[in-house]
């Protein structure tokens, strides 16, 4: 195992991977702007870089920087998290060029599964089914052709993208070229990378994932699967382990399917495949992400295992920590994402300053945050502040748990969706676990805030001692003219 | 202190005649009250709300803290002047809280005329500003005035306490340490615009508030120029080139909110007296006050009643109770604070007198402040009196009164006749504030007196030159006299001149006097010291 | 004079009633007796009409945000007018001091909103940048960087608000 880590990262991320360094005793260094200098990530590590440059993200970006911020604290190995750099074959090779350890696979298969059309191609030689596709390129009739094969409405994806970027949905086919020219014109600008392709369109489907690691030599395990079918233009919302209402012979299929493309890309350390899951049963494999996902935690408390443990130890060198016999799932685990938005703006990310901070605490109950008291939360980075995850014999107790914390849990000076995320949990269909993709866009009317709670008044008060002129009004009136009260002559 | 008990009987005819004359008194006064305050012409209202203004008691309300006490003064002063073209005299005064600061409150009333000043109205703020220095009162000036009434410039301007009394008065309280605060919300012209200028801190509303020696027509008659108001004196060149105004506001309510953080800012003194005991209110009934006083100005009545529904727990510690009983002299509670009342039961006779300037002493040794009140129609006169020295027992009671370093307060129960008026505590004897009841009178004499002495000097005239006395000329003269008594000893009258701070409904009595108490509470006390006392 | 907040996006009317013996407010349309109020640090205990309330509150801006039973509640309080300090519809930008223009940010015909840059200058080793103090129209730019400017030059001119260009 490496024994001091650089995590190249920021956030809850930062602060999650460094608890796994400290318990494990291997040092660990930070990085970080000028803008989170404050940050709880900064002040956990052994040791901190300060990066330099024009933009907040780039700086996280600068693989040059980074590398020479390893270097110079003695750092053997560098984690880079999720997003910034975590799926960048080409800082990959650059890490292991300089002689470090890239905490992840090798490049060659991280490029392999970043380019979702080889990767569908990948998948489909391991006879993993795949959604019925199309490429995005070639004549206009072609294209027509190839779209009608799929049937509408159908979706238009970027090969190099995620997380919905690069991506639109084509009702008919008149609407194609548009879709085609947007979707491609937007993945250049995130990505770099024009490519689209089409896909079929799954109505209502079901989001199911797959942990796997694999030792590099082609020995995979899977960590059993998540459900993260809940999400708002395409990021997670909420996620759980085990999938509810998921039979045994799907589950080991959409396993076992999983664990046998990782296993053909003879994949080293973390990953996780996606498939979409019909409603009539089929599964389709969508994509595989090649490191650590944010959701990983509902994983762990259901296995009781530590992910970040097993990516040091695979990194360095070390076989499989356990067999597939090895792991039994126990019980029920769910996560939300506490970001900073405003749910009743059409969930418009918020800015502000954290002034009030008290976390829950419970023996079921997991916090992992990357924010501190007097932090300011800028639009310079993503708006997940925190996740808060909750574990239960059942489902409907992990649930009760995790709402329970949320209503708990306080975080005032910028807006959040925590009281979004009690709702949701509270909703009768999700409890009933009646899960699709498009269950937030299909509630959305029954999840908004209701009316001013029924606390309202107090809380007004609340507000009103907070202004000096009431509270003089209210308390520094003299005698007599308080007994008077009002009067007039 | 022994519990006053009641002595009148409710259901008496005398109670309730007098009951039914005095409450219609009390809703006469009310409606009095309530046109002066609100009636006005529908075009003025109009252009008020054109121009985006506030009325001027909307404003008052703003600036006022919620759920407080606001003793508003001379309502009716010139009520019986300049045809009813000027009620309330064109201005509000009062005491208020602003900010849990106790401060004197002027406004204009840009509803009558313009704002603009008659000499009642010059003469009604020169008495607020003199309230303020005697009680070391903050004030703060809401002014919107076209200037002073042309037409009546000789009675508002020339004289010793006329406008410029305003200026050297607002002098005087900075003098004293005592802050003032001006909102300008329309136009300070000439010396109006000395109100804001000579103000410790002033705001000025962005628009409507100007400030110039020199409105925009006299500019253009001295020297041709042509300019507006808001070019001449307004927000912007006061604020930002001339520093004349402190703080720029957006609009009324904003200069309010401004006004309020600035008093907010004032040090609140520590007061010469505090309440001494929680306050109680009084057990016997206030109500039945309008059935204690008499419906005619000859009859007599019990001050006790009154005194035991107006103090603390109607509970009195009457001093000399069996002598000199024409005065009812006694230590009582207000709202908590600690006073001497010297109440009227009948004409004042030596004993009395020398019994009320005994107590004056006590309550000045005692460091007490005094109440009066009044229903006096003099002091006892015939031969034997004078001769037992009277005169001379009536200047001492006005000494001791005169020379007295605690705070006074009066109210005008009933008759307040001749010389019974000074010794009592009348207008020129420096009170802190002086109330009437709607019932009250005053004159140097009563009517009729007056009238039947008028005739008899007539008579004797006549009877010196030899002439005839025309029976039907001596009626005249006498119907004459009466009229014109009338109309000039009523309370309305006297509010009107401002012979008085106010008519009070009796049953407002108890806590119109502890707010001007507790105002009167912010001066230290006066030097102590008598002048020579004729014994 | 009512204290006016927005609370659920309703806007509430606030009033004190009365103090004695208990302090009693209205709140839009609901009478309540506030009996006791500790306000320490973040966190708050209220006793309103004989129930206690205990939750966790901070102040924004223009906002104070209060957790109370689960539930995260924005009251908005509406500030006074900042504006009042800005003259309205400043037609001209004349320098307070002599220096010399360092850079200009805005150009003809250009719709400012209040805050956005105007222009920098340096005078006497100190480099300022002059804001737009309200909305306004740039009607013309009369100095370029490095022109040397004495006290008084006019630098920018404004249309009025609903001038024609």
């Amino acid at each position: 195992m490496p024994q001091r880590v650089l995590i190249a990262n920021r956030g809850e991320i930062a602060c999650r991977i460094l608890r796994t360094l400290r318990a494990l005793g291997i040092g660990s260094v930070a990085v970080y702007t000028f803008e989170d200098r404050s940050a709880p990530h900064v002040a956990l590590a052994d040791q901190a870089v300060r990066l330099e440059a024009h933009a907040p993200s780039a700086a996280y970006l600068d693989q040059a920087q980074l590398i020479d911020a390893a270097r110079r604290t003695g750092a053997e190995a560098i984690h880079p998290g999720y997003g910034f750099l975590a799926e960048s074959a080409a800082f990959a090779e650059r890490v292991a060029a300089a002689g470090l350890t890239f905490i992840g696979p090798d490049a060659a298969v991280i490029r392999l599964m970043g380019d979702k059309i080889r990767a569908r191609a990948f998948a489909a030689e391991q006879g993993v089914a795949v959604a019925p596709s199309a490429r995005g390129d070639g004549e206009p009739a072609e294209l027509a052709a190839r779209a009608a094969a799929i049937g509408f409405p159908l979706l238009v994806k970027a090969a190099a993208g995620g997380g919905g970027k690069g991506m639109r949905t084509v009702q008919a086919a008149a609407e194609l070229a548009d879709a085609l020219h947007a979707a491609a014109e937007e993945a250049q600008r995130y990505f770099g990378d024009a490519r689209v392709y089409l896909e079929r369109r799954i109505e209502t489907p079901r989001h199911i994932e797959v942990q796997v690691l694999g030792d590099g030599q082609g020995n995979v395990v899977h960590l059993f699967e998540r459900e993260c079918s809940l999400q708002r233009r395409y990021q997670k919302i909420l996620e759980e382990s085990p999938a509810p209402n998921l039979p045994a012979d799907k589950r080991a299929a959409i396993c076992a399917a999983a664990v046998r493309l990782a296993s053909a890309a003879r994949y080293r350390n973390a990953g996780t495949v996606e498939f979409m899951l019909a409603p009539g049963g089929e599964f389709y494999f969508l994509e595989m992400n090649t490191r650590l996902q944010v959701e990983h935690p509902v994983t762990e408390l259901v296995l009781d295992v530590d992910l970040v443990a097993e990516q040091l130890r695979l990194a360095g060198g070390a076989g499989l920590s356990f067999a597939q016999e090895d792991l039994q799932p126990r019980g029920h685990a769910i996560e939300c994402r506490i970001c900073a938005e405003e749910p009743q703006q059409d969930f418009r990310p918020a800015t502000g300053r954290v002034q009030v901070l008290r976390v829950p605490q419970g023996p079921q109950l997991r916090f992992d945050g990357g924010i501190g008291v007097g932090q300011t939360v800028t639009p310079a980075f993503d708006s997940l502040l925190a996740k808060l995850i909750a574990h239960g014999d059942t489902r409907g107790e992990a649930a009760h748990s995790l709402e329970r914390a949320l209503r708990d849990l306080v975080l005032l000076g910028v807006p959040t969706n925590i009281d979004y995320l009690a709702r949701l949990l509270r909703h009768p269909q999700f409890l009933a676990a009646e899960l699709h993709t498009g269950f937030l866009e299909a509630h959305a009317a029954e999840l908004r805030e209701g009316g001013g709670g029924a606390d309202a008044v107090a809380a007004a008060l609340v507000a009103l001692l907070a202004d000096v002129d009431f509270r003089r009004a209210a308390y520094e009136v003299p005698e007599p003219h308080a007994s008077i009260g009002e009067w007039r002559n | 202190m022994i519990r006053l008990e009641s002595a009148v009987s409710t259901s008496s005819p005398e109670f309730r005649r007098r009951y039914a004359h005095n409450k219609a008194l009390a809703k006469e006064l009310h409606s009095r009250q309530q046109a002066a305050r609100h009636v006005r012409p529908a075009r003025d209202l109009e252009r008020l709300a054109a121009q985006g203004k506030l009325l001027p008691r909307e404003r008052l309300e703003r600036l006022l803290d919620p759920a407080t006490p606001f003793l508003e003064l001379s309502t009716l002063a010139a009520n019986m002047a300049y045809g009813g073209e000027s009620p309330g005299a064109s201005c509000i005064t009062g005491i208020g809280v602003v900010a849990g600061r106790e401060v004197l409150i002027h406004a204009d009333d840009p509803s009558v005329k313009g704002g603009a000043w008659y000499p009642l109205t010059v003469k009604k703020i020169v008495r607020a500003l003199d309230i303020a220095i005697e009680n070391r009162l903050p004030v703060v000036h809401l002014c919107d005035s076209a200037g002073g009434q042309l037409q009546w410039q000789s009675a508002l301007f020339p004289d010793r306490y006329m406008a410029g009394r305003i200026f050297r008065n607002q002098c005087v309280l900075s003098k004293m340490g005592v802050p003032q605060l001006a909102l300008v919300f329309g136009h300070c012209t000439a010396g109006g615009a000395y109100v804001p200028a000579l103000s410790e801190y002033n705001v000025i509303v962005r628009g409507t508030g100007a400030v110039f020696l020199a409105g925009p027509p006299l500019v253009k008659a001295a020297t041709g120029e042509v300019v507006s108001a808001d070019e001449l004196g307004g927000c912007d060149l006061h604020t930002r080139r001339s520093g004349t105004c402190d703080y720029p506001a957006a609009d009324e309510a904003d200069a309010i909110a401004i006004g309020r953080s600035v008093v907010a800012q004032w040090q609140r003194p520590a007061k010469w007296r505090t309440p001494e005991q929680p306050a109680e209110d009084p057990l016997l009934d206030p109500d039945e006050l309008y059935g204690v006083i008499p419906d005619d100005i000859k009859h007599a009545f019990d001050m006790h009643e009154v005194i035991g529904r107006i103090v603390d727990g109607s509970r009195l510690h009457e001093y000399k109770p069996a002598y000199g009983t024409t005065l009812v002299c006694g230590f009582a509670h207000l709202w908590g604070y600690r006073i001497g009342v010297l109440a009227n039961n009948g004409i004042l006779f030596n004993d009395s007198a020398i019994k009320g300037a005994h107590f004056i002493e006590l309550c000045n040794q005692n460091d007490t402040p005094l109440v009066f009140l009044q229903n006096i129609t003099g002091y006892m006169v015939g031969r034997d009196y004078e001769a037992a020295g009277i005169t001379k027992d009536g200047a001492k009671m006005i000494m001791a009164q005169t020379c007295s370093h605690v705070p006074k307060l009066t109210v005008m129960c009933h008759g307040s006749f001749g010389a019974g008026n000074y010794g009592m505590c009348g207008r020129a004897f420096d009170g802190r504030l002086l109330f009437a009841w709607p019932n009250h009178q005053i004159a140097v004499m009563g009517g009729e007196q007056a009238a039947s002495t008028l005739a008899e000097v007539k008579l004797r005239q006549l009877e010196r030159s030899g002439a005839a006395p025309d029976p039907e000329a001596l009626a005249r003269l006498r119907a004459a006299t009466l009229e014109a008594y009338e109309e000039q000893t009523t309370a309305y009258y006297s509010t009107s001149e401002l012979w008085d701070d106010g008519i009070l409904d009796p049953i407002d009595t108890r806590t119109a006097l502890g707010v001007a108490l507790s105002a009167a509470l912010n001066a230290p006390a006066a030097a102590r010291g008598n002048g020579v006392f004729r014994f | 004079m009512p204290y006016r907040l927005r609370i659920g996006g309703r806007d509430v009317a606030a009033e004190i009633t009365a103090r004695r013996p208990q302090l009693l407010l209205r709140i839009g349309e609901v009478r309540c007796a506030l009996e006791s109020a500790r306000i320490a640090g973040d966190e708050f205990e209220l006793t309103v009409d004989g129930v206690r309330y205990r939750g966790y509150w901070c102040a924004g801006a223009d906002e104070v945000q209060v957790r109370l039973n689960g539930h995260t509640y924005r009251v908005e309080r509406p500030r006074a007018a900042l504006a009042a300090t800005a003259a309205a519809a400043d037609e001209e930008l004349r320098a307070s001091m002599p220096g010399v223009v360092v850079a200009v940010h805005c150009a003809v015909d250009q719709q400012l909103a209040a805050g956005d840059k105007l222009l920098t200058l340096e005078s006497m080793k100190l480099q300022m940048t002059l804001l737009a103090s309200h909305a306004a129209r740039v009607r013309q730019v009369h100095v370029a960087p490095q022109a040397v400017f004495e006290r008084g030059a006019l630098l920018v001119s404004f249309a009025r608000a609903g001038e024609e260009p």
